[in-house]
């Protein structure tokens, strides 16, 4: 089975919402465009030039997440 | 309301329409910034991340079904483990000043009930234990949203100069 015959299987088992969500997901790739943020900082620039001190851990965490907090995998 | 009428996860293509009439801004120009955002390219953006950003957008409803909170962060894969950037929570504005009940402990703000549910899934995605956001230096609710979720430690951003960035660490 060739790859394109593959993927046709794979396509034709999902719903009109997950082949609408795959198909924006081949379009991004293909156009191979690097998205922004919302302050127009290219994804994967923004930590350049931040101190490398910030980024260290410290073992002490400063967030805590309280029961009742959802887990989305 | 309580933690358990609110029903939160991952943005699908038919969220949308939604999303195109979201109003979460009450005419300050940061919130103008992310509502014209959310309204417009931000939720494709998501959904058509490329997998090395492993975007990552999530909405939460109330009982009647209605947006309630968008949240939406990626990584920044320059570091192992990747650093997991928060880059909007945004409130709708029919719900603002809603408080989510949650058991042990004191009732949190939606806002602060999103920023919550993103750092759990960083958790669960094994990002590293640092873990920031970017916030305009006028936005006195954010700035404060940080302080009370952790993201106390406020460094400049080396990009816009309009923008601080409060970086946190999640506990493991």
């Amino acid at each position: 089975m060739t790859v394109k015959e593959q993927l046709q299987l794979v396509v034709a088992g999902m719903s009109e919402a997950e082949a609408e969500q795959a198909l924006a997901l081949v379009n991004g790739a293909r156009a191979g465009a690097t998205p922004v943020d919302v302050y127009g900082t290219a994804w994967g620039q923004v930590l350049y030039g931040v101190d490398p001190a910030t980024l260290t851990a410290t073992g002490t965490p400063t967030i805590q997440i309280p029961p009742g907090i959802p887990h989305i995998a | 309301m309580n933690h358990d009428q609110v029903q939160v996860r991952a943005l699908a293509p038919g969220d949308l329409q939604d999303l195109a009439a979201f109003a979460c801004s009450a005419g300050t120009p940061w919130e103008e910034l992310v509502q014209q955002q959310l309204r417009g390219p931000l939720p494709r953006r998501y959904l058509a991340a490329p997998p090395r950003f492993d975007g990552r957008m999530l909405i939460a409803r109330g009982p009647d079904g209605r947006l309630l909170v968008v949240g939406a962060h990626h990584i920044e894969p320059t570091l192992v483990p990747v650093v997991g950037y928060t880059e909007v929570i945004a409130v709708a504005q029919h719900a603002r000043g809603t408080l989510i009940g949650l058991p042990d402990t004191e009732q949190v703000s939606l806002g602060h009930f999103m920023l919550l549910t993103i750092f759990q899934q960083m958790r669960l995605l094994g990002r590293h234990r640092r873990t920031f956001a970017r916030i305009d230096r006028r936005n006195t609710a954010s700035l404060a949203l940080c302080d009370r979720a952790g993201l106390s430690d406020e460094h400049p951003d080396p990009h816009h100069p309009g923008l601080v960035q409060r970086w946190g660490e999640l506990p493991q």
